[in-house]
């Protein structure tokens, strides 16, 4: 008798463990992104403009064209593993790094998590960066994404969405900046970004390519940390 | 040699049959782990998954499932396997109930990702298939050793 209320009790342990854990994973299904003129923006933007603050940008390119090592990565902006390396070592990365002159970052695209749920969205999300970046914003473009970026699978990146991050970004022509975004030429170079990723073999997000005047590191597909990243770059340089 | 002192004496069939379990369990149990460790190395390493659908694991590996609470995953999974393998050397009643407690827990958290694979992210990673199909055979062999009655009870030493 005692032996099967132990098993019971067993049993009601797990599912409450899985339940919770269920939970825990589900979690961010109700949650949404913040709104452009929400507290959490703009706290995001405050870090985004202090992060960048100095940095010259050109295009997909975050530092200086002199930097002896490029380290470049290929991101889905609505993919979560991303934002953890974006927020963590990237951005570390960039304080350290990349506003000292020693590193430059590329930015490309590879469709992953955004194309678990719908192709379409992926090159109008990514061309809205690449439009920031004909004004030398592309970086603060996709900082904010990262830093706003809502629950996978939800359908949160609508034109509303993409052109409130728009209008966060400083400095950025709003009007030159939504003519340009559905420009086909961008949506193009997503696409050779895509297929470079492809011919390389890289299948998922973040991967980091880091390269140096002593050659190229083995690319990396995960979200590594800048321990990881710095001992890349010392290889290369 | 087997030592009796509880009051009621289990069948020499009963313990040959635990023995039988504890072994199948064993062998599957070190399975799993070794495929959660395999994962484990990939997830901190950077090192691309070995896949038989093109990009399906990475997919997976990609998705905000792939973690819990800032988790991996695999992680979770070494810990189960670990702790099932921990249980087999307990030979009382805790130890085979506490076994098949973390198989239960890991069987039915693989049916929730099982689920999320198939429904949500829409891709299949056939290492996530093996530890899930893994759990499930311990979660019904310990169910077994737990559920049986002629099993040797917990003073028991062969």
């Amino acid at each position: 008798m005692r032996r099967m209320q132990m098993i019971i009790g067993v049993v009601l342990i797990a599912l409450v463990v899985v339940g919770v854990a269920v939970a825990i994973s589900s979690g961010g299904s109700s949650a949404k992104a913040p709104t452009a003129n929400s507290a959490a923006a703009k706290a995001a933007k405050a870090q985004v403009d202090s992060l960048l603050a100095g940095i010259p940008q050109s295009g997909n390119r975050l530092g200086s064209p002199a930097a002896k090592v490029t380290v470049t990565e290929f991101g889905d902006l609505e993919c979560p593993i991303c934002k953890d390396f974006a927020l963590g070592a990237e951005n570390q990365l960039i304080a350290n790094d990349v506003k000292s002159g020693k590193v430059q970052l590329i930015y490309r695209s590879l469709c992953t998590a955004t194309c678990n749920f719908s192709q379409a969205v992926f090159p109008v999300q990514q061309s809205a960066a690449l439009a920031a970046g004909l004004q030398g914003h592309e970086w603060d473009y996709v900082e904010l994404f990262y830093h706003e970026q809502g629950p996978e699978g939800t359908g949160y990146v609508t034109n509303d969405y993409l052109n409130g991050l728009a209008s966060q970004v400083t400095g950025l022509n709003y009007t030159k900046w939504l003519s340009d975004r559905s420009s086909q030429t961008l949506a193009s170079q997503v696409s050779a970004d895509e297929q470079e990723a492809a011919a390389k073999g890289f299948q998922s997000t973040p991967t980091i390519v880091v390269q140096g005047p002593k050659g190229q590191a083995q690319p990396q597909q995960s979200a590594i940390d800048y321990p990881t990243l710095e001992s890349m770059i010392k290889s290369v340089s | 040699m087997t030592t009796v002192t509880a009051a009621a004496a289990p069948s020499k069939a009963g313990a040959g049959t635990d023995r039988r379990l504890r072994i199948a369990i064993l062998a599957i149990a070190l399975i799993g782990l070794g495929i959660a460790i395999y994962l484990t190395i990939v997830h901190y390493s950077g090192l691309k998954v070995a896949c038989l659908a093109s990009g399906s694991c990475e997919t997976v590996q990609s998705s905000r499932y792939a973690k819990l609470a800032g988790i991996p995953v695999p992680v979770l999974g070494l810990i189960g396997y670990i702790g099932i393998l921990v249980t087999l050397a307990i030979r009382s009643d805790l130890g085979r109930i506490a076994g098949f407690g973390i198989a239960l827990t890991g069987f039915l958290f693989s049916c929730y990702l099982t689920y999320r694979e198939l429904f949500t992210i829409k891709a299949i990673c056939q290492w996530c298939v093996g530890s899930a199909i893994c759990m499930t055979v311990l979660t019904v062999l310990t169910a077994i050793r737990v559920m049986r009655t002629d099993l040797p009870p917990p003073a028991v030493r062969d």
